[in-house]
């Protein structure tokens, strides 16, 4: 069962869903209190980001060494 | 008066350095910053909470018995800001914010923004992530009283010592009715640092094969002085906790490396990580979408790379 398949329905499922009601409310009809507080989207923006990806080739050792020197120079974390 | 406050964590009576980067967002020229501080030694801690331009120490008192119970922290808090005039609340967004937080601001009817990486306190703007970390939201939020969550490292923090005052608030009366602790377990053999404080997460997934593959990245993590993540797979299998798994609805981490191993890359993970500073990932599946995501990539089996890499970390 994979995380991002989607569920479709089954052809009795579609068959049905033609019978089935459409209930509709009114927003007034609902009684809210108006909040005193607020809360509004003021901007949407899309989340670019330019990693280009670096292959690091080598044996194990050579692959360990590449990652320790980005980690101890770039990164500095080391 | 317009106060603002913020919700000090603390662990085992240190406060965490999470928190700093939350006061540095909070400070604002002219205005007194509380810090609340429930059941520890505000003594201790008033020089740090100082150094960082906190300017009223509240030390909050719960019963001993009650002290864990999240509605109770709830209503103290609640009772703070009442008390001294909070107009703006800030804690931070992790699994104790997550919980204390929206509680405060349900109670108080107050508009509330979670996982904030940078607040404008003037107007009270946040900006957060949106559809799965693919936007970026600019959030106005106005009302009597505001609460935000700040995502930890989001903030570089930055001293602004401010001479401080601790002022005590009797919690002690505070009980709560309809939610009851029953059992609390603490696992007192965790010392490693959590995913929200570490410059430096390991993370492991469907690659890493089984729950016992783990401690090949935990030996790993111990010499880089970091933390182990996971996958959801890794998680749903079984393997690891839940409270290693970083993604949508996991932990969202900002560490400065993050090394994902065997970690595809779904929407929802990378949702969880994209906001590392460096992205390294090691996969034998080369179509892996977190390959092409990254900064650095290697295609090879992580059970062998990673044991490699704590030898060279070890002799180094």
């Amino acid at each position: 069962r994979g995380l991002n398949t989607p569920k479709y329905p089954t052809f009795p499922d579609v068959v049905k869903s033609k019978k089935k009601v459409l209930k509709k409310i009114n927003l007034e009809d609902l009684d809210i209190e108006t909040p005193k507080s607020n809360m509004s989207m003021v901007r949407l923006e899309p989340l670019l980001q330019e990693r280009k990806s670096k292959e690091i080739k080598g044996d194990k050792g050579e692959i360990a060494r590449e990652i320790t020197r980005i980690l101890k120079e770039e990164a500095k974390v080391i | 008066m317009k106060n603002i406050g913020v919700i000090i964590e603390l662990n085992n009576g240190k406060i965490k350095e999470i928190n700093f980067g939350m006061i540095t967002l909070a400070r604002a020229k002219g205005r007194e910053l509380f810090g609340f501080v429930i059941n520890a030694d505000t003594a201790a801690v008033k020089d740090e909470l100082e150094s960082y331009g906190i300017t009223q120490i509240v030390a909050v008192s719960l019963a001993p018995d009650q002290q864990n119970n999240p509605v109770v922290r709830a209503k103290s808090i609640i009772k703070c800001i009442k008390e001294f005039n909070i107009c703006t609340l800030l804690g931070l967004s992790t699994p104790a914010g997550k919980d204390l937080l929206p509680r405060v601001a349900a109670f108080l009817e107050a508009p509330l923004v979670m996982d904030c990486f940078s607040i404008d306190l003037k107007q009270n703007l946040a900006r957060t992530s949106r559809h799965s970390g693919k936007t970026i939201a600019t959030i106005k939020i106005s009302g009597d009283i505001v609460v935000f969550g700040v995502r930890p490292k989001a903030v570089e923090p930055v001293e602004a010592w401010s001479s401080s005052q601790i002022v005590q608030f009797d919690g002690s009366n505070i009980v709560s009715e309809d939610f009851k602790l029953i059992k609390r377990v603490v696992d007192d053999k965790k010392t490693e640092i959590s995913l929200a404080e570490a410059d430096v997460i390991i993370a492991g997934g469907r690659g890493m094969k089984n729950g016992d593959n783990f401690s090949i990245l935990s030996k790993c993590a111990e010499k880089l002085n970091g933390a182990v993540g996971a996958s959801r797979v890794a998680v749903d299998s079984g393997w690891v906790p839940y409270s290693m798994q970083v993604g949508l609805t996991g932990e969202k981490v900002s560490p400065r490396v993050y090394i994902a191993c065997g970690i595809s890359g779904s929407i929802q993970h990378f949702a969880g990580m994209k906001t590392s500073t460096l992205i390294i990932t090691i996969n034998t599946d080369n179509n892996a979408s977190l390959m092409a995501d990254c900064d650095y990539f290697i295609q090879a089996d992580v059970l062998e790379i990673i044991p490699e890499l704590t030898r060279h970390l070890e002799n180094d």
